[in-house]
């Protein structure tokens, strides 16, 4: 069990009558891509929400990296490498891209109040490492020319590029994007998707929601599918997609 | 026009409209209005750091700048008003002053603790709430502050610091030593928080303070503590606040409940809007101009009403007050020197 990188054991979660999550297993092993696909409605983002600690399950148990963190604050889950996006856009819009990615990428004990006054000399030299590792990754998303502008100014794109490229400072052992190519255009999702395959490649392991299919099938090498909050389907994509549940349940009319 | 065209256009017509209107007593107005628009800076800086920098709704300034006050002047030698007793013995004042800006930062804990936690209206409500509680308690424990009749003799802890050149220099020119001196240690204190915090603001914390201010979920899921984030910059802002009542009362020269009343809160706030949210010496402009306003309109009134009484006054003085603020959310919504494109009047 604590060779997983993240281990679900029996989640469930409710609003009111609704049973939003009721997931019995659901394991990540390896460095691997995985899409988490569904109707909508069938609890994905609550899914993540649980995961990612955002919201607190009714019951179950949920282990990252050997560590149980089903009561985990958090922004203490974040720090062990579960780094997460949102299905909107979550930029800092009155700071400027850079400053979006110096925030990400500092350390708490520079962010403390006293050290930020006394400025000793190694806040200045990870401020200096800082604007190295983001000048690499703004060049990576193609965002080195907005460095310098606010981020509300930035296209429904660009912030989502933004957004990933955040959390790339956190050096994340575990990366969940919520609909990542939700609004975006076809070249820039390639774009995105390329992104997301070579971080797999650099051992970074990727959580998707994602309801383009195609793409989905393309870059992941595992797809799950949830329906009603239970997971109905989970295996490599061409086993999915010829489920006879999940063409029930979403696909439809996918099959040429 | 650049922002600092604007600043100094107005503090030049603001000057010479009390050198031109006021003639011999010039000196002592213009004193009185310096003092108290650096007192009322001071605050604002403090609801800036708050509100500006962390998006906190602070509607309860008045509480950590009483506290503050009440704190230092209990603790060094004063007497309590109304054949009260005379308390001869208490700490030096620098020590006094630490401690009372300790207690209102230990408020700002106290206070932040369980609301900081919640959505930004709930502060709003649980601020003014404190406020009007410590107000209460202050005047019913009438054996520690005085009650109504306040506390009062201790200012000399403050003049007895101060050089013999400034009691020359006052009473040569017919203005008030003590009110020079409390004004000029108003002005110094202005310009050490200032410096302090023109540090913080580019570093990692007042970075960290700006991102809380823009998406606390997003903090939290880049593995910062947003909660504790707030705390710290609530507690600073709450000292900052306790300063500025310190020298409140230190000017009036008496401490009463009734000084920190929730209206004291609201001119703070009209003083930060209208020198602007987030900039760093906006709120003190802004208190430089609101300040003419509530001390200059009786010129104004005079002209509009025959012989004005008090009532009629206070009552154009709001008017006006209210009508640039107005003017100043339409045509310049983020106040004289903030950022456009830092608009912040808007809390999640």
């Amino acid at each position: 069990m604590s060779n997983n990188l993240l281990s679900v054991k029996s989640l469930k979660k409710s609003f009111g009558g609704l049973k939003a999550v009721d997931v019995k297993t659901f394991d990540i092993n390896k460095n691997q891509i995985t899409s988490l696909i569904g109707p909508n409605g069938a609890g994905k983002t609550t899914f993540f929400d649980l995961i990612t600690r955002f919201q607190n399950a009714d019951e179950g148990n949920i282990f990252f990296d050997g560590v149980e963190v089903t009561k985990m604050n958090t922004y203490k889950l974040a720090r062990l490498g579960m780094v997460r996006t949102f299905q909107l856009t979550r930029v800092f819009d009155r700071m400027s891209v850079n400053e979006n990615m110096q925030f990400a990428g500092s350390s708490t004990t520079n962010e403390g109040l006293i050290n930020s006054l006394i400025q000793k000399k190694s806040l200045k030299k990870e401020e200096i490492e800082l604007s190295e590792k983001i000048d690499n990754i703004l060049e990576l998303i193609n965002l080195k020319e907005m460095k310098n502008a606010y981020a509300r100014e930035l296209s429904g794109g660009q912030k989502k590029l933004l957004e990933l490229g955040r959390s790339l400072m956190k050096n994340p052992k575990m990366l969940l994007l919520d609909e990542p190519l939700a609004g975006v255009n076809p070249k820039l999702a390639d774009q995105i998707l390329e992104i997301i395959f070579d971080l797999s490649n650099k051992g970074v392991n990727i959580l998707m929601v994602e309801h383009n299919i195609d793409a989905v099938m393309k870059i992941s090498e595992r797809v799950v599918v949830m329906a009603e909050g239970q997971i109905i389907s989970d295996g490599k994509p061409d086993v999915v997609r010829s489920d006879k549940k999940v063409i029930e349940a979403y696909l439809g009319v996918s099959d040429e | 026009m650049k922002k600092s065209t604007i600043a100094i256009l107005l503090l030049t017509s603001i000057f010479s409209y009390i050198l031109l209107f006021n003639g011999s007593g010039s000196a002592r107005i213009f004193v009185n209005l310096m003092t108290f628009a650096g007192i009322y800076g001071l605050a604002a800086i403090g609801i800036n750091v708050h509100f500006g920098w962390t998006g906190l709704l602070n509607f309860g300034h008045a509480a950590f700048m009483g506290i503050g006050a009440y704190t230092t002047v209990l603790l060094i030698p004063h007497t309590l008003g109304r054949e009260g007793d005379v308390i001869s013995t208490g700490l030096p004042l620098p020590l006094a002053i630490l401690l009372g800006l300790i207690a209102s930062a230990l408020l700002g804990l106290l206070l932040g603790l369980p609301t900081l936690r919640l959505r930004g209206d709930y502060l709003a409500i649980v601020t003014i709430a404190a406020a009007e509680i410590f107000r209460l308690l202050v005047r019913d424990f009438e054996d520690i502050t005085g009650g109504v009749y306040g506390i009062i003799l201790f200012s000399d802890a403050l003049q007895d610091y101060r050089p013999e050149i400034i009691t020359e220099f006052s009473r040569s020119n017919g203005i008030s030593p003590a009110q020079v001196w409390v004004g000029l240690l108003t002005l110094i204190s202005i310009i050490i928080v200032l410096a302090i915090l023109a540090r913080l603001k580019s570093s990692p914390w007042g970075r960290a303070l700006r991102a809380v201010r823009e998406d606390e979920d997003a903090v939290r899921a880049l593995g910062k503590n947003a909660v504790w984030l707030k705390l710290q910059s609530f507690m600073l802002g709450a000292a900052i606040g306790g300063l500025s009542g310190i020298f409140l009362v230190f000017n009036y020269g008496t401490v009463q409940a009734s000084i920190f009343v929730p209206v004291l809160t609201f001119y703070v706030w009209a003083a930060l809007i209208l020198g602007g949210v987030g900039s760093l010496s906006g709120p003190v402009l802004g208190a430089i101009v609101f300040w003419l306003i509530i001390s200059g309109t009786d010129s104004l009134t005079r002209i509009l009403f025959e012989s004005p009484d008090g009532q009629q006054l206070a009552g154009v003085r709001f008017v006006i007050v209210g009508l640039l603020i107005m003017l100043c959310m339409i045509f310049r919504p983020s106040g004289i020197l903030g950022k456009k494109e830092e608009l912040l009047l808007d809390v999640k």
